[in-house]
C-alpha cells in the first residue's frame, strides 16, 4: 500500500534527525581531535600557521596562531608571528598590540624592536620616552622578561650569601668579601629594575588603539563628548577606569580621555 | 694778594668770552637779516595739502598751503568752499641753513569742516607775493555721510556729564570662528578739556584681542555739536563659537576743571595754573557677537584653521644644485585674516626630498607672513619642487578655498655623496656606495621559543620566590656553627661542661660492660671515675677535687648531693673492701644514671670562669 500524505512527514523528520546525528558523530570527534592536536602538539599547529604565512594565506595563519593562544599557550615568538600576520593583513593596530605582548616575553629581541618601530612609524603612534634618571636607576628594565629578571635576582642573591659565608669561614680571604659586596650591589640593581618593570610595564593595565585612523579621546564617556585629543592607531595607553563600554585612558603626557572599548585591545 | 689777582684775571677772561659770544650771535643775526631780501628774490613754489582725502560730514580736515622760498607771505583767501565751514588756524614759518644755503618756508593752515556729503574739488588756491601771483594744484576730497551719534553716557555722574562719551563699534556682529574682526573704540569729547587719555581696556572672553594702534584724533560735527574725537583701532579674533560679549570697555583719563573764574587773571595762560585734573573712568556698553562655527561641509584635508582671504606666493632658491644640497622654499602668505595664527602650508608631496620643518621668516608680520622650508633632493632624479597647498575659509563667501602654487622646476646634478666615496683609513682604502634601503617588517620566527602556560606568569612560578629565603637561612646556620666552634676551641671549661654528659655516657657504657662480665672491681672503678669526671666537668672543678664538701658547695640539691655521697660510699666500700660484698651493681648503675639525669636538669648553665667574672 502506498504511504498516505500523513505518513510522509514523520519519515522526513526522522531522516533529518539521522543526518544531524551522523554529522554530530563525525564532527564532534574531529573537533575534539583538533583540540587535542593543539594541546598535545602545539609545535605542529605553529608550523602549519607558519606555512600559511609563507603561502601568503595570512588570515589562515592568524586563525591558527589565535588557536594556539586560545589553548592557553604563551610565547613571545607566537605573538611576534601573529603580529606579522596582522600587519600583512593591513591591521597595523592589532599588529602593534601583539608586538607589545611579545615585548613582555622577549624584550631584547632585535627583530621585534625593528617591527614595532616600523609599524609605529606607519601610524604615527608615539611612545613614552623613558626619563634619563629612570634609565640610569633601572638599567636592566626592558632588557629581559620579568621571569628572567627574577631568576637573575635569585642567582645574584644566592651568590651574595655564598660569598659572605665563605668569607666568614675563611676570614683571611678578603676577595670573598669584595665579591659579596659586588654581588649585593648587582642584586640591588636587578631588584630595582625588576620592581620598576613590574610597576610601570607589567602591572598597570595597558591597551593599544586599533581600527582605522585615529581614535578620539573625549572628556566624557559619550559620543557627543568634547574631543580632548586623538590617538593614532597603535598607540599604547594606560587604562585607568572602565565604564559601560568606555575606557578612560591615560596618555604619556598624563592627559586622560574616554575611548570606546571597541577601539582598544587590552594587553 | 696774588691769589686775589689771579681770580680777578680769571673773571676778566670770562667776561671777555661772554662778550665775544654775544658779538658772534649778533653777527649771525645781522647776516640773516641782510640775507632776507635775497630770499625774496629766490625761486618760490606753492603747494596745497590735505591731511586726509576722505572724511565724514562734520569731521574736520586740515588744509595746508605751503609757500617755499619766502617768509612774509600773507594768508591767501580761500574761494569756492561754500560746502565747508572754513577757519584759518594760523601760520608756521621755518628757516634753515644747510651748507651755507638758506631756505625759508611758511605754512598756512585752515580747518575745513564739510557740511554735506559728496566729492569736492578744492582749489586751485592763489597766493600773492612780491607783486606776483602763484597758484597751487587742485585737491580732491570725498565726504561720506556722518556717523550716528554715540549714545554711551560717561561713567559716573558729574564726570563730564553728556560732554564725554565712549563707544565701541564693530562692522558686523555675526562672525565666524577665527575670523578677524576690526573694532573701533571712540572717545567723544564735547566742550570740556581732558588730558592723559589712556588706552581702553576691553573685557572679553573667548576672543583674542590685538594691541591697540596709535589713536587717531580729529574733530567731528554730530547733531550740530562739535566733538573732539579720539579713535582707537584694533582687531579681535573669536576663539570660541556661540554668543560672545565684546566689552564692556573702560577708559581712564583726567578731566581738567577750572578752579578760578574772572578777575584780572581771566586769561587762558593764567587759567592753566588755576585748573586741576580729576581722574575719571568712563565706560562703553558691550557688543554682543554671534560667533558661528566653521562648517564641516567641504572642509579640505589640509585645513589648519586659517580664516580670511589670502594669496600665496612661492619661490625657491637655488633652482640649480647638486643632490644633497639644500634648497630653500619661501612661502609668502598675504591677505586679511588671522595670519598670526596661520600654520605653514604644506607641500603636496615630499617624495625624493629630505624635508625640514618650516620656519617663520617674519614673526612680526600681520598682513604678510613668510615661511621658509629647507628641502634636500635625495638624488638627481628630482626635477621639480611639488606644489604648495594652502586651505582657508573665506568668511565673506562662506566657503573653503584651497590655493595651490605651481611646481618649481629644479635642475639637480649628481651629488658628490651619490658617487663612490673613498674613505682613507688605517687598514687601507674602502669604497662605500650610498644605497637606498627598503623598509618592511622582519620575517616570522621559525620556532615558538620559550613556551609556557598563560597562567604561569612569573608570580605563578613559586620556585624562585621560595628559594629567596634559603640563602640567608643557610648563612645564619653557618654563623651559628662557626660561633659554637670558636667557643668550644677557646673556652675549656665550656667545652668540658658541654661534653660532660657524652663522656659520662661513654664511662657508664664501660661500667655496663664490666657488669656483664660480672667484674665488680672494674665496674665500681669505672663507675666512680665516671661520676668524678662528670662532676668535675659539670661543676668546673679539677678531677681530684671531688669530695663531699665540694659537692655540697657546688649548688646541687641536697637530695642529689645525698644520693651522690651514698653512691660514692658504695663505690669506696667495694673498691677498698671487696670481700664485704659485690654490692648491687645494677642498682648502682641505675642510681648513677638517675643522678646524672638529675644533675643535667639542675646544672643547665656552664660554670662562670674567673676570667668571665
Amino acid at each position: 500500500m502506498p504511504d498516505g500524505p500523513g505518513d510522509g512527514e514523520p519519515t522526513v523528520k526522522r531522516f533529518r534527525a539521522w543526518i544531524v546525528l551522523a554529522a554530530a558523530v563525525v564532527a564532534i570527534p574531529s573537533w575534539l581531535a583538533g583540540q587535542e592536536d593543539v594541546a598535545s602538539a602545539p609545535q605542529t599547529v605553529f608550523f602549519k600557521a607558519n606555512a600559511h604565512y609563507h603561502d601568503s594565506a595570512y588570515d589562515q595563519a592568524v586563525r591558527d596562531y589565535e588557536l594556539l593562544l586560545n589553548s592557553g599557550i604563551d610565547s613571545g615568538n607566537l605573538y611576534f608571528n601573529l603580529g606579522n600576520a596582522y600587519f600583512k593583513l593591513g591591521d597595523v593596530g592589532r599588529a602593534i598590540a601583539n608586538y607589545e605582548r611579545a615585548w613582555r616575553e622577549i624584550p631584547a629581541d632585535p627583530d621585534l624592536a625593528a617591527n614595532l618601530t616600523y609599524a609605529r612609524s606607519l601610524t604615527g603612534a608615539e611612545t613614552c620616552e623613558v626619563p634619563l634618571w629612570q634609565r640610569s636607576a633601572f638599567p636592566l628594565r626592558g632588557r629581559m622578561s620579568s621571569t628572567s629578571l627574577l631568576w637573575v635576582v635569585c642567582v645574584l642573591w644566592t651568590l651574595t650569601f655564598v660569598a659572605l659565608g665563605v668569607h666568614r669561614l675563611a676570614p683571611l680571604q678578603r676577595s670573598f668579601l669584595y665579591s659579596a659586596c659586588g654581588f649585593a650591589l648587582l642584586t640591588l640593581i636587578a631588584t630595582l629594575s625588576l620592581g620598576a618593570q613590574l610597576a610601570v610595564d607589567v602591572w598597570p593595565q595597558r591597551a593599544v588603539v586599533v581600527g582605522v585612523g585615529e581614535a578620539a579621546a573625549r572628556f566624557e564617556p559619550a559620543e557627543d563628548g568634547t574631543v580632548h585629543f586623538s590617538l593614532p592607531e597603535g598607540t599604547k595607553v594606560e587604562v585607568t577606569e572602565e565604564r559601560e563600554g568606555w575606557l578612560q585612558v591615560s596618555r604619556c603626557d598624563g592627559r586622560r580621555g574616554w575611548v570606546p572599548s571597541t577601539a582598544l585591545i587590552t594587553l | 694778594m696774588n691769589g686775589d689777582g689771579i681770580a680777578s684775571r680769571r673773571t676778566n677772561w670770562r667776561a671777555v668770552a661772554v662778550r665775544s659770544a654775544l658779538v658772534a650771535r649778533r653777527a649771525i643775526l645781522t647776516f640773516v637779516l641782510l640775507a632776507s631780501p635775497r630770499l625774496a628774490a629766490a625761486d618760490i613754489s606753492v603747494r596745497a595739502e590735505l591731511n586726509t582725502r576722505t572724511a565724514q560730514v562734520g569731521q574736520t580736515v586740515t588744509l595746508t598751503i605751503a609757500v617755499e622760498g619766502a617768509q612774509n607771505v600773507q594768508a591767501p583767501a580761500l574761494e569756492g568752499l561754500e560746502e565747508f565751514d572754513a577757519r584759518y588756524v594760523g601760520p608756521s614759518t621755518q628757516v634753515a641753513i644747510v651748507n651755507g644755503q638758506m631756505s625759508a618756508q611758511v605754512h598756512h593752515r585752515y580747518a575745513l569742516t564739510p557740511t554735506r556729503e559728496g566729492t569736492f574739488t578744492l582749489g586751485p588756491f592763489k597766493v600773492d607775493y612780491g607783486g606776483q601771483q602763484y597758484q597751487t594744484d587742485a585737491l580732491q576730497l570725498t565726504v561720506d555721510p556722518a556717523a550716528a551719534a554715540p549714545q554711551a553716557p560717561a561713567a559716573g555722574s558729574g564726570a563730564g556729564g553728556d560732554q564725554l562719551r565712549l563707544a565701541i563699534t564693530v562692522p558686523k556682529t555675526e562672525v565666524y570662528l577665527h575670523e578677524k574682526l576690526p573694532i573701533d573704540v571712540t572717545l567723544y569729547v564735547g566742550s570740556i578739556q581732558v588730558s592723559d587719555v589712556q588706552y581702553p581696556v576691553v573685557s572679553a572672553e573667548g576672543v583674542s584681542l590685538d594691541n591697540f594702534s596709535q589713536p587717531r584724533q580729529f574733530g567731528q560735527m554730530i547733531d550740530g555739536r562739535r566733538w573732539d574725537v579720539v579713535q582707537f583701532h584694533t582687531n579681535v579674533i573669536p576663539l570660541q563659537d556661540g554668543a560672545r560679549l565684546l566689552g564692556p570697555v573702560s577708559m581712564g583719563l583726567n578731566l581738567i576743571e577750572r578752579q578760578r573764574q574772572g578777575g584780572i587773571f581771566n586769561d587762558p595762560f593764567f587759567n592753566a595754573f588755576g585748573s586741576r585734573r580729576r581722574p575719571t573712568q568712563i565706560r562703553a556698553e558691550p557688543v554682543l557677537l554671534n560667533v558661528l562655527p566653521l562648517p564641516e561641509e567641504g572642509k579640505p584635508a589640509g585645513f589648519s584653521g586659517a580664516v580670511g582671504k589670502f594669496t600665496m606666493d612661492v619661490s625657491a632658491a637655488p633652482t640649480e644644485l647638486q643632490a644633497g644640497d639644500p634648497v630653500t622654499v619661501k612661502i609668502a602668505l598675504q591677505g586679511d585674516g588671522n595670519l598670526a595664527d596661520a600654520r605653514p602650508p604644506s607641500l603636496v608631496s615630499t617624495d625624493g626630498f629630505k624635508t625640514y620643518d618650516s620656519q617663520i621668516a617674519d614673526p612680526q608680520g600681520n598682513a604678510l607672513r613668510v615661511f621658509e622650508q629647507v628641502l634636500i633632493p635625495n638624488d638627481e632624479s628630482v626635477t621639480a619642487i611639488p606644489p604648495v597647498r594652502f586651505a582657508y575659509f573665506d568668511a565673506q563667501e562662506r566657503i573653503y578655498q584651497t590655493i595651490e602654487s605651481a611646481p618649481i622646476a629644479l635642475v639637480v646634478r649628481p651629488g658628490k655623496g651619490a658617487q663612490e666615496t673613498r674613505i682613507l683609513g688605517a687598514s687601507g682604502e674602502q669604497r662605500v656606495r650610498r644605497e637606498k634601503l627598503g623598509r618592511d617588517i622582519v620575517y616570522i620566527k621559525d620556532d615558538m621559543g620559550a613556551v609556557r602556560r598563560q597562567a604561569a606568569r612569573w608570580y605563578g612560578n613559586w620556585i624562585p620566590l621560595l628559594w629567596l629565603p634559603i640563602p640567608p637561612l643557610l648563612f645564619a646556620a653557618a654563623l651559628m656553627y662557626d660561633r659554637r666552634r670558636q667557643k668550644l676551641s677557646g673556652d675549656v671549661r665550656y667545652a668540658r661542661f658541654t661534653q660532660a654528659r657524652r663522656n659520662a655516657r661513654r664511662g657508664l657504657s664501660l661500667a655496663e660492660d664490666a657488669l656483664k662480665r660480672a667484674d665488680p672491681g672494674v665496674f665500681y672503678d669505672e663507675l666512680s671515675r665516671t661520676l668524678q669526671t662528670y662532676l668535675s666537668d659539670k661543676l668546673g672543678l679539677p678531677p681530684g677535687a671531688i669530695d663531699p664538701a665540694a659537692i655540697d658547695a657546688s649548688g646541687v640539691s641536697a637530695d642529689s648531693a645525698g644520693r651522690l655521697r651514698d653512691l660514692f660510699g658504695v663505690c669506696e666500700q667495694v673498691r677498698f673492701a671487696p670481700s664485704s660484698a659485690d654490692g648491687d651493681m645494677r642498682g648502682a648503675l641505675a642510681q648513677a644514671k638517675d643522678i646524672i639525669g638529675r644533675l643535667e636538669k639542675e646544672c643547665r648553665t656552664a660554670p662562670v670562669t674567673e676570667s668571665q667574672l
